[in-house]
């Protein structure tokens, strides 16, 4: 039987320093269902990028897989030959960063990259221009005919992030992975990227892995939610669930951090700094910051369990992590 | 009602563009970046403006001129009943110690070969401040004032994570004992958590002190937390100033409504949408009327020759847009 979707299973993917190998991703199972957008979220270092990166074939050297799998469509990608992968990339997972700049190419025009997504039949060059134009409208660019013959630098960071969200329409994959496609963004261009990027998958029905550092975003953009530190998942569950209540002390945190312009509420910071991912060991890597940490939680690996219907918790005290925006989470200090 | 501290008036600073050789020979006028066109405001002692916009609105522009980093092309800036704008440098000098600055980037702005407590002995040293013999107890009070430990001054700059720089940088801002302390986005650069924290210590600082603050952000969220008054910029401008219950509850100009609207909030939120299109005009080529109206779902012929200047709907709550209703 071939599985649906997106599986990731235990992936871990280790990078050897000259400090000792940093594992950054440590263990990470998660699926994605057809048409279901799900975000990863957690704060610099805690291997959300990387766990992407490497669903896409994309780690840097040295950074590699050491163990888990990958399966699309019931295929394993962590085998997968180079070309093989490149044709998946394709029309199976597409991917897009913060940087816009970085994936397209700086000396091709618009209308030959987005040209070049469309599939590879063999329509007549006006038939082709005419698809560009049709996509470029469709992402919201709204002179897109002066638009063809210009070149990436010529646009500003809004519009290249739209003339790739135009060429991941061409493409129409099955997943897409979107690393921070907003954050390099100012806020109301943001919102009108996010309400593309909702609609696009709506349309396309396509997955949606948004990866994001974000919980505003998160909450407008995404049905379920992965909330990773230093390289696990710690928290799992349908996205109201988690602002309602989360259930894991860090999640809890990171919701007090975030102010907001309707109520001026003290904000109650999470103490301390993220661990040291080299050397990290088997007990719970949230404990040194955590305000309801006992002995226990540093005994050994602590599993992901099911605390509710569809929410797991990546903690021993679940059951005690209050509501959001409890007060008094955790005492202040550096 | 006591003299404010900080008064500014019609402050304007534009960039010259360079120009090709071909325009030179053509005589073609130099043309030129409108960063801060007009800007006046008044800041009273103790209190926090928050000075909020997009990238390129003229905001850490701003700032700079207040602390006379740039000169300003016209306006005038009074600090304390004096016109920096006017004074030139021997004569800023003492003004320099009373106005401190903290930057987004606490990377670059802290020297990596030298150790936090060189560094503060230095700044102590430069301005004067205590003896000699009584500098080194400064810089342990200065590093606890800032959530630091006394032992932290041996160490660089490259052995403090992210937010403690961010600390250090803010102890160096203090250590002159100033007045009036700029923070140019400084806590952008921090996750989430960290800069909560960073938050809460300026805070309270800024209560132990009675500092002046001018709080500079592109995030709204930040600002609120912080801010007694919100001064909102758009293209060189200010086109919404209030006290920032008065701003966040009845926010009257489109482009705040708009800014208001695309904020995504970790709670639901509960204010009407305003959605704007396209992006800001630039700032070489700005449009006629007002700047806004390219964007503003509200525009009406007037807004397309005619400038809406500040007008005050409400005490202390002032709009530039024709259109914005008492």
């Amino acid at each position: 039987m071939t599985e649906p979707g997106l599986v990731v299973d235990g992936l871990t993917v280790e990078i050897p320093t000259s400090r000792g190998v940093v594992r950054a991703v440590r263990g990470v199972t998660l699926s994605v269902a057809p048409g279901e957008a799900m975000a990863l979220v957690g704060e610099s270092g805690s291997g959300k990028s990387m766990t992407c990166r490497a669903i896409v074939g994309l780690l840097h050297p040295p950074a590699r897989i050491t163990a888990g799998a990958v399966r699309f469509q019931g295929r394993d990608l962590a085998g997968l030959s180079e070309p093989e992968f490149e044709r998946i990339r394709g029309t199976g997972i597409a991917m897009v960063f913060q940087d816009p700049m970085s994936a397209l190419n700086p000396v091709l025009t618009i209308e030959r990259q987005v040209a070049e997504a469309l599939p590879a039949a063999s329509s007549p060059p006006r038939e082709r221009r005419r698809q560009v134009v049709a996509l470029l409208r469709q992402v919201g660019i709204a002179d897109a005919e002066r638009r063809l013959r210009a070149y990436p630098h010529q646009l500003s960071g809004g519009q290249r992030q739209r003339v790739m969200l135009a060429i991941v329409l061409a493409r129409r994959p099955a997943v897409l992975l979107a690393d921070e496609p907003t954050t390099a963004l100012d806020v109301t261009i943001q919102a009108q990227i996010l309400k593309e990027l909702r609609r696009l998958q709506a349309q396309l029905a396509m997955s949606l892995v948004l990866v994001t550092h974000d919980l505003g975003v998160v909450r407008q953009t995404v049905q379920r939610v992965a909330v990773m530190y230093a390289g696990q998942v710690v928290e799992l569950a349908p996205t109201a669930a988690l602002f309602a209540r989360p259930r894991h002390p860090y999640t809890a945190g990171l919701i007090n951090s975030v102010p907001s312009v309707d109520r001026r509420a003290a904000l109650a910071p999470i103490p301390g700094t993220p661990p040291d991912p080299v050397g990290l060991g088997d007990g719970c890597a949230f404990a040194p910051r955590c305000p309801i940490a006992s002995a226990e939680c540093l005994r050994g690996e602590i599993p992901l369990r099911a605390v509710a219907d569809g929410h797991w918790s990546r903690c021993l005290k679940a059951h005690v992590v209050g509501g959001a925006r409890v007060a008094g989470t955790a005492a202040q200090g550096s | 009602m006591p003299e404010p501290l900080l008064r500014v008036r019609n402050l304007a600073k534009s960039f010259p563009l360079p120009r090709s050789p071909l325009d030179a020979v053509r005589r073609c006028p130099c043309e030129a970046v409108h960063a801060v066109d007009g800007v006046s405001f008044d800041v009273a002692r103790g209190r926090t403006l928050g000075l909020v916009g997009e990238s390129g609105c003229g905001k850490s522009t701003l700032g700079r001129c207040l602390l006379r980093l740039y000169r300003p092309d016209a306006g005038e800036v009074w600090f304390d009943g004096v016109d920096l704008v006017r004074l030139e440098e021997p004569d800023l000098r003492p003004y320099r110690k009373r106005m401190q600055v903290v930057l987004q980037d606490p990377y670059s702005s802290l020297d990596p070969r030298q150790t936090v407590g060189s560094a503060l002995l230095e700044v102590l040293g430069v301005h004067g401040i205590g003896s000699p013999a009584d500098r080194p107890e400064r810089v342990a009070r200065l590093l606890t004032q800032v959530g630091l430990r006394p032992p932290d001054a041996r160490k660089y700059p490259g052995e403090f994570s992210g937010g403690q720089r961010q600390r250090v940088s803010i102890a160096r801002a203090l250590a002159v004992g100033p007045e009036l302390l700029v923070a140019d986005e400084p806590v952008s650069a921090l996750d989430v958590s960290i800069q909560a924290q960073i938050l809460d210590l300026l805070l309270e600082l800024r209560r132990s002190l009675g500092l002046t603050m001018i709080f500079i952000s592109h995030d709204l969220r930040v600002v609120r937390y912080l801010s007694d008054d919100v001064a909102v910029m758009y293209l060189g401008k200010v086109v919404e100033h209030a006290p920032a219950p008065e701003l966040f509850a009845r926010p009257r100009h489109p482009y705040t409504l708009a800014l208001l609207s695309a904020i995504p909030e970790v709670d639901e939120p509960v204010r009407p949408t305003v959605e704007i299109l396209g992006e800001p005009s630039s700032a070489v080529h700005v449009p006629p009327g007002c700047r806004f109206h390219p964007r503003c779902p509200w525009k009406v012929e007037r807004c397309l020759h005619e400038v809406p200047q500040l007008r005050e709907v409400a005490p202390g709550h002032r709009v530039a847009c024709h259109e914005a209703r008492a």
